[in-house]
């Protein structure tokens, strides 16, 4: 039975406090950062209101916004789509307090001395936050986050650090936990690959230390992606709506980018 | 068509290399073993020339050694390396 791997709780108004645990998501001492209260939860139900508005006569729908990864191989798509995508994401959060600005005044006050901005490449910014939708029985099947990998023809790709930052719009009533393995991806996992997306259980399989957690509405996660988690089903009639935003630089380097 | 996905594992030049094979197409018109030669015909990696003559075995090796490929048989060469259209397949995370 694997021990639980710690994860680390603080109130967005202890952040300076605080500012080093974030180096401790990076190297794996905790599995999760939580930051709870990070967003105000009236803003949260008034973005679920525009969104379902949007949306529900779309039950398919899984995604607004755009995933770097899924264009992998078609970098010009992925900046036209970004593009388009952009002003759709610009009216549900239209006259509120824009979660990814908040996002980056956070990382402002984790790194005073680095300059945050959306990833941009000759001119063409990257997509700045994708916004996830869960339905009934939905789930995300283990995987990491990688884009050094994955995206090797891409910029973002060169930074030796990549964090995932998840911002809790509406919590699932049950289910949709995230569920956190203290194993590090690496290439020979490749034999673990499913065909289309993620990896099979085997690759986690010794991993000595885990965790579940189910973080609040309007709470933030940071996580070091590159460990393999997974989202449990989501179950009630409450979709699991999530905003997603990577953010990758190096330890020394002045840049701080942003990007989904 | 049929397809099979796989690791890549030894390099063998710029064009052939052999496949770990991990997935098989159910319905595929040939029987592959769990380990196939692999004849490249066309890729959809970026980092890799645009021309497939272009290739060598280190870049080969730099860019697809391990990495989970999807293998679209075209045919069988007089070598019996399947010719393939080699893509990336899936995703291992967003």
């Amino acid at each position: 039975m694997p021990e639980i791997w710690p994860s680390v709780s603080i109130d967005y108004t202890k952040i300076q406090q605080n500012k080093k645990k974030l180096n401790e998501i990076v190297d794996g001492k905790f599995s999760a950062l939580i930051i709870e209260n990070f967003y105000d939860v009236n803003l949260c139900n008034a973005i679920i209101q525009r969104i379902n508005s949007n949306t529900k006569n779309l039950d398919g729908m899984t995604k607004i916004g755009v995933s770097l990864v899924s264009y992998a191989n078609r970098k010009t798509e992925y900046f036209i789509q970004s593009k388009i995508v952009r002003k759709t994401l610009r009216d549900i959060f239209f006259d509120i307090e824009d979660p990814r600005k908040k996002i980056h005044q956070l990382l402002g006050k984790f790194f005073p001395n680095k300059e945050i901005s959306v990833a941009a490449e000759k001119g063409k910014k990257y997509a700045c936050g994708i916004i996830r939708l869960h339905g009934l029985d939905d789930s995300a099947s283990l995987h990491r986050d990688n884009v050094s990998y994955e995206a090797k023809n891409f910029n973002v790709s060169k930074f030796p650090i990549q964090l995932s930052t998840v911002l809790y719009i509406q919590q699932s009533e049950e289910g949709g936990e995230l569920v956190l393995y203290k194993k590090l991806w690496e290439k020979s996992d490749e034999r673990y690959r499913n065909i289309e997306f993620g990896y099979r259980h085997e690759v986690v399989a010794n991993s000595a230390q885990c965790v579940k957690i189910k973080p609040n509405q309007g709470d933030l996660v940071i996580i070091n992606p590159n460990y393999y988690h997974e989202i449990l089903s989501v179950k009630g009639s409450k979709r699991r709506i999530t905003l997603g935003l990577f953010l990758a630089f190096s330890k020394y380097g002045k840049k701080i980018v942003t990007w989904s | 068509m049929d397809i099979i996905w796989g690791n890549v594992g030894n390099v063998l030049s710029g064009q052939i290399f052999e496949l770990n094979l991990t997935h098989r197409k159910d319905g595929n018109k040939h029987t592959y073993s769990d380990m196939e030669k692999i004849r490249i015909s066309k890729t959809d990696f970026m980092a890799l020339p645009a021309d497939i003559n272009a290739y060598t075995k280190e870049l080969v090796e730099e860019h697809l050694s391990g990495a989970f490929v999807k293998c679209e048989i075209e045919k069988q060469d007089e070598e019996g390396n399947w010719i393939s259209s080699v893509s990336h397949s899936g995703q291992g995370g967003y």
